[in-house]
């Protein structure tokens, strides 16, 4: 499972929505699958998830508005 | 004259989940220095009652200037209290920087707890 794949099941779940709907560029917030809260949820999930512990200046939506942020954040984070 | 409001609203129960997750973690993406420092010892229903409300009320000035996070960080919207319990705002780097270019000079917030939901309501006010 990749870690996009992962983070998606993780978003399902937790915020209870149609994994099928949740694509690598879908908006998460604007779409309203998650909300400002559910951005720190994120957040914590990818510290323990991954062993990547996000910084205030990271909390931007290019980063945590789609899978393929947060995939290019863990990338710059972890290489 | 009023320049702008805003409001926000936080599930209390969604910080007690995160600060049992990782409270350090929590307290350094959501306050500053100052802010952790004048934070009082509360235990940890109240200290989620706390974040709750200090969420809320940073969401709710973000929104009065017109901003999400990204372009301003949580811990540059300072939320203090007076001795009477009365909360304030201190703003630091851009969001200080956004809220001269709105000519804001007053801020006025007020945070409220109910049935596990804390909300907050503040007034941008120039002149």
């Amino acid at each position: 499972m990749t870690q996009k794949d992962r983070i998606r099941e993780f978003i399902a779940e937790n915020f209870q929505y149609d994994i099928t709907l949740i694509k690598d560029d879908t908006p998460l917030l604007e779409s309203d699958i998650i909300d400002s809260t559910g951005v720190m949820e994120l957040v914590f999930f990818i510290a323990e998830e991954f062993g990547v512990e996000a910084e205030p200046e990271d909390l931007v939506p290019e980063v945590f508005n789609t899978l393929n942020g947060m995939e290019r954040f863990l990338q710059k984070n972890t290489a | 004259m009023i320049v702008n409001i805003g409001i926000d609203s936080a599930d209390v129960d969604r910080f007690v989940r995160l600060l049992a997750r990782n409270r350090a973690h929590l307290f350094s993406l959501l306050f500053g220095e100052d802010e952790r420092v004048a934070m009082p010892t509360l235990n940890s229903k109240r200290e989620a009652d706390y974040m709750a409300g200090r969420w809320a009320a940073k969401e709710a000035v973000l929104k009065a200037l017109g901003s999400g996070i990204g372009a301003i960080t949580l811990p540059e919207v300072g939320v203090f209290a007076h001795k009477t319990g009365q909360p304030y705002i201190l703003l630091y780097g851009k969001a200080l920087k956004r809220s001269q270019n709105l000519n804001i000079e007053r801020w006025h917030l007020s945070i409220t707890h109910v049935k596990g939901i804390a909300t907050a309501y503040v007034v941008a006010e120039s002149g």
